[in-house]
């Protein structure tokens, strides 16, 4: 998000990522020019039983992506 | 009940932080999160005039959030006021927002008219997935619930944390993952933001009370808090707990001059030196805090609030002012926040896509 001088505006957007389906992303850190921000990857068709129902839908494997934020 | 979020982990989080804020002041967020309950309710008694009302009063006490303008538009569509309905489509899409529009059942009398059809076009052009990253790690473990990252770039380590267990684990330079620590080792704690604090050599992780963790019990509250564990050896060497009603910490960034600040339900500042956390006092108040981060100068720290928007915080005055932003680029549920070479990146999983 471009900001504008007084940094009480954003002005432009540039999407990196957008309705990628196979990660829901929580949070990143930059690292030089680019982010790795993680998330979770879709839950499984068989939840393993030792995790409750109502957090089945969020026992997805744990994926890290990496993006250049110039390009 | 109408929920068009869908059922993201930080959705719900954020939703659990903002539900803590509802119990403290009548916030005009929280004022707007009270008639959408409201509305719930008239919704399930098929009461859809009620319903558009008190959707009505949610979106005039915040117009940023983009679920209540669908839920609004869905009102109006259920309500015969079709023109209104399609005029809060039409932002939605334009924004590249799509809570389902084109199979939701509440939307069923527009369906057949010549401008909902253009906007349902209009969207299946606009949403098109945008890939410009590669895949660095899949972890081949279910269920660790992961939420937060931070990065120790003097070994170029990777530390990441579950919201289930509270371990925190490392990636090293090989790419082999260990468990590092745990905040869980202090309570009921599923660790949750976290960030590499150079000043003090120490990885901090947040550790929230919350649901995902294991052996949650509702009934039994803990404080949530920062814990600072040893960069080296995932010693505990620091922490910090939030007041007992502060029902959760969310993330953590470390300003230029080694302040670090943490967000939730209640901003605090550990300053530099110090050795206790004090409440930021702000001008008006966040309505919850989640993603963080400070400009370069350590003048403004901004602030993501999930339901509202990215607020920028003059950290010598606490003055508090909500960035404006064009009509199509959504601020509205934003997870994690970063600072880079003068632009806000920001990682949006509060709407859909």
């Amino acid at each position: 998000m471009e900001l504008n001088e007084d940094l009480t505006a954003v002005t432009s957007v540039r999407i990196i990522e957008f309705a990628n389906a196979s990660l829901t992303p929580t949070t990143g850190v930059i690292e030089g020019d680019r982010i790795h921000y993680i998330g979770q990857g879709p839950a499984p068709d068989t939840v393993p039983s030792q995790f409750p129902a109502q957090l089945a839908r969020f026992t997805g494997k744990t994926i890290i992506m990496t993006a250049l934020l110039d390009e | 009940m109408k929920n068009k979020q869908g059922a993201q982990p930080a959705v719900l989080l954020a939703c659990l932080l903002l539900l803590a804020v509802d119990a403290l002041a009548e916030h005009p967020v929280a004022e707007a999160q009270r008639h959408q309950r409201e509305a719930t309710v008239a919704y399930q008694a098929g009461d859809y005039a009620a319903y558009t009302r008190s959707m009505e009063r949610a979106y005039e006490l915040n117009p940023m959030s983009y679920p209540t303008k669908y839920n609004l538009a869905c009102g109006y569509a259920r309500t015969g006021r079709a023109k209104d309905a399609l005029e809060l489509l039409e932002q939605l899409t334009l924004a590249q927002v799509d809570f389902g529009m084109a199979s939701d059942p509440d939307l069923e009398s527009l369906q057949k008219l010549p401008k909902f059809l253009e906007l349902l076009e209009m969207l299946e052009a606009s949403i098109k997935p945008i890939n410009n990253s590669t895949l660095r790690m899949t972890i081949d473990q279910l269920g660790i619930m992961a939420e937060g990252i931070a990065l120790d770039a003097a070994t170029g380590r990777l530390f990441f944390g579950s919201m289930r267990s509270g371990d925190i684990y490392v990636i090293d330079a090989d790419g082999q993952t260990s468990k590092f620590a745990s905040v869980a080792d202090s309570g009921t704690y599923g660790a949750i933001g976290m960030t590499v604090d150079t000043h003090r050599n120490i990885l901090w992780s947040i550790g929230t009370w919350f649901f995902m963790a294991e052996n949650f019990d509702a009934e039994d509250p803990s404080a949530s808090g920062v814990f600072g564990f040893d960069l080296e050896t995932g010693e505990l060497k620091h922490h910090y707990l939030a007041d007992i009603s502060v029902d959760g910490l969310n993330d953590v960034t470390v300003a230029p001059n080694g302040d670090v600040y943490l967000s939730g339900s209640v901003l605090y500042v550990l300053k530099a030196g110090t050795d206790v956390i004090e409440v930021v006092k702000t001008s008006p108040e966040p309505f919850g805090s989640n993603g963080l981060t400070v400009d370069p100068t350590g003048s403004t720290l901004f602030v993501s609030s999930y339901p509202v928007g990215i607020g920028a915080i003059d950290i010598q005055s606490g003055e508090l002012h909500y960035l404006d932003a064009p009509e199509n680029i959504p601020l509205y549920g934003i997870d994690g926040l970063y600072w880079y070479a003068g632009d806000l990146i920001g990682i949006q999983n509060g709407i859909l896509p």
